[in-house]
């Protein structure tokens, strides 16, 4: 606020006795520091008013974006919840209802890993909280953990999420992945969604071995981006 | 005497007039970083609720239409009832503006087809699992 210190000066040219002029400064510093005061007070007044004027904005915003990104997981879940009621009806083998179960499992981890970054969307990431989502993802990859991430991350992210998915399928056993913390969003964003084409192939795989008319996958894999 | 009168007046206008100035500046500096903070903050919220309601419908939306195409294919006649319901159930959810968190009827709305949905469940005679993990996911419903 450079131009509070501005204001006062200039108002004191007519210095005819010390006396006076220490009047002056005395009265020009009060002056300033009055005006600085109302200055802070308009600046509280001003984020108060226009976080409130703005927070509805911003809420319809996000509603949207967090709607529409979780529409296509959510349906996903759905048909993964039909299959696995109508082949317990059936009496389908168990092996492919553990199957279906655990693909069922998968997609929920990917919503609350999703879920997970959009709260965290506008904050700075934590390492820890980053490792953490990564422990949760049940990831267990040597090859992706030893590469050394010094070409394009792409290219590694690429390589991880089929990897990724297909062990958090088998819920391995847990490990870490090391460099975690230097991802970026997008990047994230693009594993997650590899991540949830993966989950839609799997599924429509898993219909076409149930004997599943091809107008009912077909459907499925429409979800596909 | 006017003039100086005057003049005393323009003095404390300009008086009153700062003081005026000094907050009205520090405001709009305030109100933009607000503005700001506001949509960021808003938009935190408002991607969570989406992100519910977004996933609980798209479920629905899954489960029914799975079901309705299996039914379908089975060729049965005593499943007409069971149909039916699939399609108003389907027809709920397709009317809903899900994407609108201006939709005043939204609760309502979505009351309804959480009704409708258990309906469907117990007359297909089944248990939905949903696959949470656990059950005070926020995702739950």
């Amino acid at each position: 606020m450079a131009w509070v210190g501005a204001a006062g000066i200039g108002t004191c040219r007519d210095e005819v006795f010390d006396e006076e002029a220490n009047e002056l400064q005395v009265a020009q510093r009060e002056w300033t520091n009055v005006m600085e005061q109302r200055a802070k007070e308009g600046y509280r007044d001003g984020v108060d008013a226009g976080k409130e004027a703005s927070l509805q904005e911003g809420f319809n915003q996000g509603y949207k974006q967090g709607a529409q990104l979780m529409v296509k997981s959510g349906q996903l879940r759905g048909t993964l919840s039909a299959l696995l009621s109508w082949c317990r009806l059936q009496e389908t083998g168990c092996a492919l209802l553990a199957r279906i179960s655990s693909l069922l499992e998968a997609v929920g981890r990917y919503e609350e890993q999703v879920l997970r970054r959009l709260s965290s969307f506008n904050q700075q990431p934590q390492p820890a909280e980053l490792l953490d989502a990564v422990q949760d993802m049940d990831l267990s990859n040597d090859t992706a953990q030893q590469e050394e991430r010094t070409g394009s991350e792409d290219r590694v992210l690429n390589e991880q999420a089929p990897a990724l998915a297909a062990d958090s399928v088998k819920s391995s056993a847990e490990a870490a992945l090391p460099n975690s913390e230097s991802h970026k969003m997008t990047e994230e964003c693009k594993g997650a969604e590899q991540n949830l084409n993966w989950l839609i192939q799997q599924t429509a795989c898993l219909m076409e071995q149930l004997s599943i008319s091809a107008d009912v996958v077909q459907q499925v894999q429409q979800l596909e981006n | 005497m006017a003039a100086a009168g005057l003049l005393e007046e323009d003095l404390l206008d300009a008086i009153v007039m700062a003081d005026v100035r000094f907050h009205g500046e520090g405001y709009q500096e305030g109100f933009a970083e607000g503005s700001h903070a506001g949509i960021t903050e808003g938009k935190c919220y408002g991607a969570l609720h989406g992100a519910k309601v977004g996933s609980e419908i798209g479920c629905y939306y899954g489960f029914c239409s799975i079901w309705k195409s299996l039914l379908q294919n089975c060729a049965d006649e005593k499943h007409s009832k069971k149909l039916k319901v699939l399609d108003s159930l389907l027809g709920m959810i397709q009317n809903f503006p899900y994407e609108d968190p201006t939709y005043a009827k939204l609760h309502e709305h979505l009351d309804k087809i959480r009704g409708k949905f258990k309906q469907l469940c117990s007359l297909l005679s089944v248990q939905p699992d949903f696959g949470f993990c656990n059950k005070d996911s926020e995702l739950a419903f």
